[in-house]
């Protein structure tokens, strides 16, 4: 079960804000799934060994540059202000 | 079967013959469209312009083989070059497709005209597409029913003959469950088959893109344009299968008709697989031991990979909000720039976050990964000797608009037999059974990579459980 302290916790890891009344609902609601997802420590896992039973390798492909710019189209999209193929963001 | 007219082949067969042009028929579903969406709201955005140029492209060059002419909708989380994605959220509201899906560039080389963007739960979440930031659908075969979700709009559009077929998305179900409650064809392929390059990310591992239709060669047909192995995405492949087998087994896991499964689906679905052996193809009794630990482990691991992949939407990568807050901090512009997330999509962002966070991460995440594995390994022992597994596609019938929105939990449980495949990456399939009421899917599962012979099986199934 999750208190008014944990969701405030959670909330900041994860950058969201709460709306004005949403503590309520969202205690019950995250609580509610929590206790459900608890029934997995009930699996005894102890022989699963990710190890021998995973043959994944990974892919990796050439690193080469692809210019923006010069792809299909010439496009800043969404992005008010761009100059020179870089998008202006504001100051952080 | 309705939509007759609609099915590829028979478009095929009008197009060479004359009985109709590519733009006449574009023009007669548009005009449809205007009549019937208004109801059914299953278009998030209308591609006028574009369908008719295509059209007209398309009745210059000839030659109508494939898919060519064929009308279809891409679900909103997928990108169309020069077209609005918003994924049905705030937070992507002005945002324009900079260029096109692997899959959606894979359509258009066949020659497919796109009518326009499909409704969605907000980020492809949920079950009942009620969590779109814009609108709900309403189910075409019944209007006081939701159309289940994600991918409600393509399910909607294609059983409201709009279009002939639709791209969709399925983490959880979320092509399969729609399909399944508005009576048509839903299919997502094995974990690999088709790019996700250009598809708006959800759950990374469980993500993958499926075609809906009216039948299950329509569904065959779009999946053999958008397969293979793509260079922009590492985990696709270009693995086939073949069937060529005379006699199928297949395997009725227990675990998947237990009590709290509709009664009417339940009666559905045993009829239908009692149409299935009487038709010589041999079903047997099986157990899938961890099936009751599958949606609590899809829960863990598809809100972790949310919460990851939602990171990126912060007004500074994406959202064009940009707005940094009094105080300057980065931490505060962040979090402002983050308020329009819908309620379910938070509360997925909220227990990610908490199942990743340090000394929670063993007891969630990682147990929910080794859980995972034995789900797996359940699959894979039983398709030792089967050649498919077949199951309700959802526990539910089509629910009320509204009924279950104040209960998350409730609407989560609807995913209960759709998740597995996701979790084992299994290619998996619903078909209409034929019912006197609301619709009843029965779900088809595969072996891994062995969509072909999945595809082929279901098929015959698909002939036999009409009879």
């Amino acid at each position: 079960m999750f208190n008014e302290e944990d969701i405030l916790k959670i909330a900041d890891l994860a950058h969201v804000s709460l709306r004005r009344g949403e503590m309520k609902s969202l205690k019950k609601d995250l609580s509610k799934i929590l206790n459900y997802v608890e029934k997995l420590k009930e699996v005894d896992t102890s022989e699963v060994d990710f190890e021998s039973i995973s043959p994944i390798k990974n892919r990796i492909r050439k690193d080469e540059v692809v210019d923006f710019k010069k792809s299909k189209k010439e496009k800043m999209v969404g992005i008010e202000k761009n100059e020179d193929g870089y998008f202006e963001v504001g100051r952080i | 079967m309705k939509n007759e007219n609609l099915k590829i082949k028979n478009l095929q067969k009008e197009f060479k013959e004359g009985d109709t042009t590519c733009l006449e028929l574009t023009e007669r579903l548009l005009k449809k469209i205007k009549e019937k969406d208004g109801e059914i709201k299953a278009f998030l955005e209308v591609t006028e312009e574009m369908a008719v140029d295509q059209a007209e492209k398309i009745d210059k060059e000839g030659g109508f083989e494939g898919l060519k002419g064929i009308p279809v909708m891409i679900k909103d989380n997928i990108l169309v070059e020069d077209v609005k994605a918003t994924a049905a959220s705030k937070m992507l509201e002005d945002y324009t497709a900079p260029y096109d899906a692997t899959v959606v560039e894979k359509l258009k080389e066949a020659g497919v005209v796109i009518l326009g963007k499909g409704n969605l739960d907000e980020f492809a979440m949920g079950g009942s597409t009620e969590n779109s930031a814009f609108f709900p659908t309403k189910n075409p075969v019944d209007t006081e029913k939701v159309p289940g979700g994600s991918s409600g709009g393509p399910a909607a559009a294609v059983a409201a003959g709009m279009v002939s077929a639709s791209l969709g998305t399925d983490t959880g179900g979320s092509v399969r469950q729609p399909a399944s409650f508005c009576g048509v064809v839903g299919f997502k392929p094995s974990y690999g088959k088709v790019s996700r390059y250009g598809v708006i990310a959800m759950a990374s591992s469980l993500d993958q893109v499926g075609p809906i239709a009216n039948s299950v060669e329509d569904v065959t047909k779009i999946f053999n344009v958008i397969k293979g192995k793509d260079e922009k995405d590492a985990t696709s492949v270009s693995r086939k299968s073949d069937f060529s087998k005379k006699e199928i087994k297949v395997g009725i896991p227990k675990e998947y008709f237990v009590e709290g499964v509709n009664q009417k689906v339940k009666e559905t679905v045993e009829k239908a697989i009692g149409k299935i052996d009487s038709a010589g193809m041999k079903t047997v009794k099986i157990s899938l031991p961890h099936t009751e630990y599958a949606l609590a482990c899809y829960q863990v691991i598809m809100a972790s990979e949310s919460s990851t992949n939602l990171a990126r939407y912060d007004g500074i990568r994406y959202c064009s909000k940009n707005d940094q807050g009094k105080s300057g901090k980065m931490k505060d512009a962040y979090i402002k720039n983050r308020s329009d997330f819908g309620d379910e999509t938070k509360r997925r962002i909220m227990l990610g976050t908490f199942a990743l966070s340090s000394g929670y991460y063993d007891d969630y995440y990682m147990q929910a990964e080794k859980v995972r594995e034995l789900i797996r390994e359940d699959f894979r022992k039983a398709f030792e000797d089967l050649d498919i597994i077949i199951t309700p596609t959802s526990p539910i019938p089509p629910f009320g608009i509204g009924e279950k929105i104040d209960d998350p939990l409730s609407i989560y449980l609807a995913d209960m037999f759709t998740v597995p495949a996701n979790l084992a990456g299994l290619p998996a399939i619903s078909i209409p059974c034929p019912t006197d009421g609301l619709p009843v899917g029965i779900q088809l599962m595969g072996e891994r990579f062995e969509d072909e012979k999945l595809l082929g099986i279901a098929e015959k199934i698909e002939k036999i459980i009409v009879k």
